[in-house]
């Protein structure tokens, strides 16, 4: 299945790009979707990442859908 | 309560800003300011701009949420909470949040509780630019 991912701050860095799109397995959960991300890009292990969909953060075991739009989050840093 | 909540590239005006939070009851306003400072890159160059991005969305559904948490702990008439996108330079104001109360005890409070809440949870990210660098800020858990 397909998703649309968008990311911010230094995780833009890491991905070389503002918006992907991944081809991912059936039944991902959220913290499979961070587990991917940290095995196919070079991001710090330790780093904190959020994410988003529908404008609600995901807890770890929510399924993903096919063509989800996700944003993902490092450690927010405004002010 | 009255609530302001706004996220863009115009900077707030003081008179905006007083005219909103201004009313017969509140004794006290206390307005703060986060001014863009010169901090020093990682390859020692100094930091000439900050650069603001925000998923502005959920900067307003966090930030609402973060109203109605205060709520519960502090007794407000209105705040104002503006903060900048895009590149501001040092010097400038980025981020302002005004607190209207009947007295500054409430106020100062309120607005230091906001601020901590804000700077853990909404979800705005910053960029230090200096002259031929530039890196993105990520705190340290």
């Amino acid at each position: 299945m397909v998703v649309h991912v968008q990311a911010f701050g230094i995780l833009k860095d890491f991905l070389g790009s503002s918006e992907v799109q991944w081809n991912l397995s059936d039944g991902i959960t959220a913290e499979g979707v961070r587990a991917f991300l940290k095995k196919n890009y070079p991001v710090h292990p330790g780093l904190p990442i959020a994410i988003v969909r529908d404008n609600r953060y995901l807890a770890d075991d929510e399924i993903i859908q096919d063509q989800d739009h996700l944003f993902l989050m490092p450690p927010v840093s405004g002010g | 309560m009255k609530v302001h909540i706004s996220i863009s590239e115009v900077p707030a005006s003081y008179n905006e800003i007083m005219d909103f939070l201004k009313s017969d009851h509140a004794g006290a306003i206390a307005l703060f300011e986060g001014v863009v400072r010169s901090d020093v890159l990682d390859n020692g160059e100094s930091v000439t701009h900050l650069f603001y991005e925000a998923h502005v969305p959920m900067v307003h559904a966090e930030t609402s949420l973060l109203v109605e948490q205060m709520r519960q702990h502090c007794d407000v008439y209105a705040i104002f909470f503006h903060h900048l996108l895009g590149n501001v330079a040092v010097g400038q104001t980025s981020i302002w949040l005004g607190i209207a109360a009947q007295h500054r005890k409430e106020a100062f409070e309120a607005q230091t509780w906001f601020l901590n809440q804000f700077k853990q949870r909404v979800p705005i990210w910053k960029k230090e630019l200096g002259d031929q660098t530039q890196q993105w800020v990520v705190p340290h858990e």
